[in-house]
C-alpha cells in the first residue's frame, strides 16, 4: 500500500525554488489502477516519479507497505526500485545499442537471475505483448507501438509489484495506444498496482481511480466504480 | 549485478557511440605513447649508469676506477701492497687485466670435466662451448673451439652484484687450496652442476656455483673509460653465457696500469681517493682516481632528466584534464541511458564499475598500442647491440610497466570519478530527463 503525507517537492535553479508538488495526501491499495491526469507541469510525473523512487521529495513522508521510502538512502532507494518498480515511459526510454531481447534482458541481469531462467521468462514476456518475432530487432528498426511493447516487456519480466507508465501512450497513434492500454488492463487484472501518468482522458478513462493534479495540489481523485471521493 | 554482465554491457554502450569511443582511445594512445616516448628517452640517457649501477654490489657512489705509472718496474708487487696499505678500499685490481686482453680470456685448455674422481663426462670444452656459441662478450665463435671466460680475484667477489643460482661463494667453498673456482651463467644450469671437476692435466678448477639469469658484470676499464660513449657503451655485459674464473688473491695480482676498486663499507670516496695517492707518492708513482658515478654524471645532463620527469608529469596532467573535459560530456550525452539503468534495478556503484570498466577497456587498447609502439621504435630505430638492447628493453619496459600502471591509475580514478560524481549529483528522474 502507498501511503503519501503532505508530500511537497522543488526545484532550484540558481537562488530561485520552483515547487512542483505543494502537499499531495494520497493512499493507493496494492492492486488499484489509478491513472494521475492533469496538465503540463502540473506535477504529476514528479509524483509519479517519487512513488518510483526515481527521485526525492523535498518534505514530507511516502510510506510503502510500512517502509519510510522518503527516508531512504541512495542504496536503499535502488533497492527499492529494484524489489518493487517498474517503469514504463513515454518515450520508451529504450537503449538503442541493445536488441529487443537484450533491453527486456536489462532488469533480469539486474537481479543476477540465471541466463536459462532469463531466457525463459524474456520469451514468455516477449510473447505476452506480442513481439516475440522481433526480438533480434534494434529498437530503431521498431514502429512506436513496437518499441512501446518493448518498453511494457521489460517491464513486465521482473515481476514486480508496481508498474508505473508515464504517458504510456504519448508518442503513439491512437490504435496503438489503445491496445497498449489493453495490455496494461492486462496487468492490472493480474494483480500488479498500476498507476499511469496522462494527460488524455481517454487514457485515464481505462482506470477504476482518476487522481487529478493541478498546481502541485490534488484537486480531484474520482473512483469510477463508487463515485467522487 | 555481476561483473560478466557489467563487462557486456559496458562493451556494448563504448561499441554504440563508435566515433566518440574511438576520439577517446585515440586520446589516451596520444598520451601513452607520448609517456612512453619520454620514458625510453630518459632511458637511452641513463641506461649506462643504471645498468653499471645494477652490476656493481655497493652502488656506484662507492665505486672507482684508478689508472697509474710507476717510476720504477715493480708492478708485480704493487696489488700486495697496496691491498695491505690501504683498508679503506673492499678490493684493488678487481679484473685480471692483462692489456691487450681487456680484461677477458679464452682457454683452448683441453680440459676433462668430471662429477668426481671417478666419472668422466667429457674431455674437451665442447660441452660448454656449444652453448656459449656467439653469446660471448666478442660475439664470435672461436675456430679453435676455445672457450671465452672472465677472471676476477677473490677478494673482487664482494665488488659485483653477483646472485647465485645455485652453489657457493669464494669464501664459502672448502675445495682443495690449489684449485681455481669456476661461477658459470644461468644458461649452463642443465649442464654442468656445482661441484664439478675440470682438469687440464696441470690446473684443476671445481664449478663453484650457477649464477642467477641476468647476472651483469661491469665491462672492463679499458672500454668503459677509453671507448665511452653515452649512448652506445656497453656498460655492462650480461653473464647468462658467461664463464668467471676466480682465482686465488696471490695468482692474480694486478700487472695493470688501470683497474676498478670499490670503497671499505665505512669509508668515504675521498678518503680512499686521498689514501690512494699518498700510496702512490710514497712508492713513487702518479695516479689518476676517477668516481665512476661523477665521471658518468660528466656526459649526462642532470637538467635533462629533470627536464623529462617534469615533461612527462605535464603530460599526465594534460591528459587528464583533455579526458576529462571528453568524459564529462560523454556522461552527460548518456545521462538518459544511466537513468534507464536506474529505472531497471541498476544501483550507483553498477554504474560505476560500468564507467570504470569502459574506461579500463580504452586505456588497455591504448596501453597495447604504445608498447607496439615502443616495441618497434626500439627494434627498428635504435642501433644497439644484443646486450645494451636488451638491458634498454629492461630498463624501458621495467620502468614503462611502472609508470604506466600508475598513469592509467591516476587517469582512471580521474575519468570514472568524474561521471560517478555526476551520477550521483542527479536523480535517476534527473538523469532519465526530467526536471
Amino acid at each position: 500500500m502507498i501511503k503519501i503525507i503532505n508530500m511537497k517537492k522543488s526545484y532550484k535553479s540558481g537562488a530561485t525554488e520552483y515547487p512542483a508538488l505543494n502537499g499531495i495526501n494520497l493512499e493507493i491499495n496494492d492492486g488499484e489502477y489509478v491513472a494521475i491526469v492533469g496538465t503540463s507541469g502540473s506535477g504529476k510525473s514528479t509524483l509519479l516519479n517519487i512513488i518510483g523512487g526515481m527521485d526525492k521529495a523535498t518534505e514530507g513522508q511516502y510510506i510503502y507497505d510500512n517502509e519510510d521510502v522518503s527516508e531512504m538512502k541512495s542504496h536503499d532507494l535502488y533497492l527499492f526500485r529494484k524489489n518493487h518498480v517498474s517503469f514504463i515511459f513515454q518515450r520508451f526510454a529504450l537503449l538503442n545499442q541493445y536488441t529487443v531481447y537484450e533491453n527486456v534482458e536489462i532488469p533480469l541481469l539486474a537481479r543476477n537471475v540465471g541466463k536459462k531462467e532469463r531466457k525463459e521468462k524474456i520469451i514468455k514476456t516477449l510473447m505476452q505483448v506480442g513481439i516475440q518475432d522481433l526480438y533480434k530487432k534494434k529498437p530503431t528498426e521498431l514502429s512506436g507501438g513496437e518499441q512501446q511493447r518493448c518498453a511494457i516487456a521489460r517491464a513486465l519480466v521482473s515481476d514486480s509489484s508496481m508498474v508505473l507508465a508515464d504517458e504510456p501512450t504519448g508518442s503513439l497513434d491512437k490504435n496503438t495506444g489503445i491496445k497498449i492500454m489493453e495490455l496494461l488492463e492486462e496487468l492490472n487484472k493480474q494483480g500488479k498496482t498500476l498507476i499511469v501518468v496522462t494527460h488524455d482522458m481517454n487514457v485515464a478513462s481505462h482506470a477504476g481511480r482518476i487522481i487529478r493534479i493541478e498546481d502541485g495540489l490534488i484537486v480531484e481523485d474520482i473512483n469510477s466504480d463508487d463515485g467522487q471521493k | 549485478m555481476k561483473l560478466k554482465y557489467l563487462f557486456r554491457m559496458s562493451f556494448d554502450n563504448a561499441l554504440q557511440q563508435k566515433g566518440r569511443i574511438f576520439f577517446s582511445v585515440a586520446l589516451y594512445t596520444i598520451a601513452m605513447v607520448l609517456i612512453g616516448l619520454i620514458v625510453l628517452l630518459g632511458a637511452i640517457q641513463s641506461q649506462v649508469k643504471n645498468n653499471l649501477d645494477k652490476a656493481v654490489k655497493n652502488g656506484l657512489d662507492n665505486f672507482g676506477y684508478l689508472s697509474y705509472s710507476l717510476y720504477n718496474d715493480e708492478t708485480e708487487d704493487f696489488a700486495m701492497y697496496i691491498g695491505e696499505t690501504m683498508p679503506k678500499l673492499d678490493c684493488i685490481a678487481g679484473w685480471e687485466t692483462q692489456w691487450e686482453l681487456c680484461g677477458w680470456d679464452v682457454t683452448g685448455k683441453k680440459w676433462t670435466i668430471q662429477y668426481n674422481d671417478e666419472e668422466y663426462i667429457s674431455d674437451n670444452l665442447a660441452v660448454l662451448t656449444d652453448v656459449q656459441g656467439t653469446n660471448c662478450y666478442n660475439n664470435y665463435v672461436y675456430e679453435d673451439g676455445s672457450l671465452e671466460m672472465m677472471g676476477i680475484g677473490d677478494y673482487a667477489w664482494n665488488m659485483f652484484n653477483i646472485r647465485l643460482y645455485s652453489g657457493k661463494e669464494p669464501e664459502q667453498c672448502d675445495y682443495d687450496e690449489d684449485w681455481d673456482l669456476l661461477y658459470l651463467g644461468y644458461e649452463y644450469r642443465d649442464i654442468m652442476k656445482p661441484g664439478t671437476i675440470i682438469t687440464d692435466g696441470k690446473d684443476t678448477y671445481v664449478v663453484a656455483g650457477i649464477l642467477k639469469k641476468n647476472t651483469l658484470m661491469p665491462v672492463d676499464d679499458y672500454v668503459l673509460t677509453e671507448d665511452f660513449s653515452s649512448e652506445t657503451v656497453d656498460s655492462v655485459y650480461m653473464f647468462d653465457y658467461g664463464v668467471l674464473e676466480v682465482g686465488k688473491e696471490d695468482e692474480t695480482a694486478g700487472r695493470s696500469s688501470s683497474c676498478f676498486f670499490s670503497v671499505a663499507e665505512g669509508y668515504t670516496f675521498e678518503e680512499a681517493e686521498s689514501m690512494i695517492s699518498d700510496a702512490f707518492s710514497n712508492i713513487g708513482g702518479t695516479v689518476n682516481v676517477v668516481s665512476v658515478s661523477k665521471w658518468l654524471n660528466t656526459f649526462y645532463d642532470k637538467e635533462n632528466e629533470n627536464l623529462y620527469r617534469e615533461f612527462l608529469i605535464m603530460m599526465v596532467i594534460v591528459a587528464c584534464l583533455i579526458l576529462a573535459c571528453f568524459q564529462i560530456n560523454s556522461i552527460l550525452s548518456r545521462r538518459r541511458d544511466y537513468g534507464v539503468f536506474f529505472a531497471s534495478g541498476l544501483s550507483h556503484t553498477d554504474m560505476i564499475k560500468m564507467v570504470v570498466i569502459e574506461n579500463v577497456i580504452k586505456i588497455v587498447i591504448a596501453v597495447i598500442i604504445m608498447f607496439l609502439c615502443i616495441s618497434v621504435v626500439i627494434n627498428k630505430e635504435i642501433e644497439y647491440d644484443l646486450t645494451s638492447l636488451y638491458m634498454l628493453k629492461q630498463s624501458v619496459f621495467g620502468k614503462l610497466g611502472m609508470i604506466t600502471i600508475l598513469v592509467c591509475s591516476i587517469l582512471i580514478l580521474i575519468e570514472s570519478s568524474i561521471p560517478a560524481v555526476i551520477v550521483k549529483r542527479l536523480s535517476p528522474a534527473e538523469l532519465i530527463g526530467g526536471k
